[in-house]
């Protein structure tokens, strides 16, 4: 028999389990969508990143063959 | 450690590889040459039985250097090929994109290499040299069954053919060609230049790697003919060597310009699609750098700048491979994959023979495009 006060009987359990699951996906998905940057943020989050990269690759050594070339290429210019 | 002096290196490029130049000479004096190409194409593994008819030059040449030299060290090997295995793909690369050009800024180097004619048709050269290293990383390479002995004798007398013509068709300038140093100076390139190529693109390899891998090539340039007691012997010294033959002898030529050309358009031909082409000028410019680069004529393209990410990737890969042992199998067996389909596509399947030229040009020239068959035109027959 159905309680008037809107409360679910015992027999309802799994129903009432079911519910409570989906409310709380619900209510993370509701505070994750909040958190979530937009795709802007996305984007100057990924460029910032990859202009640190490059500048971390770019200061790396020069090609040892070209510290080399430009040897040669000062004794080519002396002869 | 020996001082690296021009004097010292100009002594080096008066001296060839006396017992191979002595066995070629024996068998073109005796025109033995055809039928030695002819035996020796059945000749391909250690320990295998000689063939039976072969001259007596060729017979005692190959006795005296069926062995790899007694002060090899198994342990340290061992350790080069581990080396091998782990990085197969980036050595390969490295050997294509890096120690390739840096065999055509060497201007001599490139002018014998095209009057060889051995790169009118880059893939054969490539094909030849992936074998080679392919045979010397297996692990049976040294052992009763192994293919690369028998292979590298068969490269020893090749180079003293080379040398042999062109100073009987007075084309080299120089007294000896394929001298010492110039032996030297490509065992650098294909070990310690490789090892420069690997540090630029960001992989990370250890100190015993990089010297188990510089061991191997030490070993290799004494099988192949070089003076052992003029090998460097560690990475220090080949740094030396190697700084010192690149700057005695790098420059611009036109040989090197043509060379680089149709290596580029070689690994074009690899890459599926046009869309990356691009990707292989600009990977051999960030790898030698701007200046050797406007020597050979690399052509700029849009990937240049992008190029330079190359390291951030491969680090990401790395960082994959990390994660456990599925993903570094997984990673291992593409990496085969790749190097496997790279040489197979260079060799088209076949065994590279290394055979003695018996001339330079017909016997390294290789048909152009054009020479493809077509169908005849439809004739002008007559309705009957």
């Amino acid at each position: 028999m159905a309680q008037s006060d809107g409360r679910a009987g015992p027999g309802n359990d799994m129903l009432c389990l079911a519910a409570g699951v989906a409310d709380l996906v619900a209510e993370g998905l509701r505070v994750m969508a909040r958190r979530m940057p937009g795709p802007a943020e996305v984007r100057q989050e990924l460029r910032a990143r990859g202009e640190l990269a490059l500048r971390r690759n770019g200061a790396a050594p020069e090609a040892h063959l070209e510290v080399l070339a430009r040897r040669a290429a000062a004794r080519l210019g002396d002869g | 450690m020996t001082d690296y002096t021009d004097q010292y290196m100009d002594a080096l490029r008066l001296k060839g590889d006396p017992l191979a130049d002595a066995t070629v000479e024996a068998l073109f004096s005796t025109g033995q040459v055809g039928r030695y190409n002819t035996l020796m194409r059945w000749f391909t593994t250690s320990g295998q039985a000689l063939p039976d008819g072969l001259p007596d030059a060729a017979r005692d040449y190959l006795r005296a250097t069926a062995t790899p030299p007694d002060w090899i060290d198994w342990g340290v090997m061992e350790q080069a090929r581990r080396f091998f295995v782990d990085n197969d793909v980036h050595v390969s690369t490295a050997l294509s994109f890096a120690a390739m050009p840096a065999c055509y800024v060497v201007p001599h180097v490139a002018k014998l290499l095209s009057a060889t004619h051995s790169l009118a048709y880059p893939s054969r050269r490539m094909a030849e040299t992936g074998q080679f290293t392919v045979y010397l990383m297996q692990p049976d390479a040294f052992q009763a069954g192994g293919r690369f002995l028998p292979a590298a004798q068969k490269v020893r007398l090749l180079h003293a053919s080379i040398r042999r013509h062109l100073k009987e068709e007075g084309r080299w300038p120089e007294p000896v060609a394929i001298c010492q140093e110039d032996m030297l100076g490509g065992l650098m390139m294909f070990s310690i230049q490789v090892l420069d190529a690997l540090h630029r693109m960001g992989i990370h390899i250890t100190a015993e790697g990089a010297d188990a891998y510089y061991y191997a090539w030490r070993v290799v340039g004494a099988i192949l003919g070089i003076e052992p007691d003029t090998i460097p012997p560690d990475l220090e010294a080949a740094r030396e060597f190697s700084d010192r033959y690149m700057v005695r002898h790098m420059g611009p030529s036109p040989e090197g310009a043509h060379l680089t050309r149709q290596l580029i358009d070689l690994y074009e031909e690899v890459v599926p699609g046009t869309l990356l082409d691009p990707i292989v000028p600009a990977l051999i410019r960030y790898l030698i750098g701007d200046t050797s680069a406007d020597w050979l004529e690399v052509p700029r393209t849009r990937f240049d700048s992008l190029i330079r990410i190359a390291p951030a990737l491969l680090g990401a890969l790395e960082w994959v491979e990390d994660r456990g042992p599925w993903a570094e199998q997984i990673s291992d067996r593409l990496g085969r994959l790749v190097t496997m389909l790279e040489l197979s596509s260079l060799t088209r399947g076949r065994v590279m023979h290394y055979a003695i030229p018996q001339e330079l040009k017909p016997d390294f020239g290789v048909p152009s495009k054009t020479a493809r068959w077509t169908p005849p035109p439809p004739t002008a027959v007559s309705r009957s």
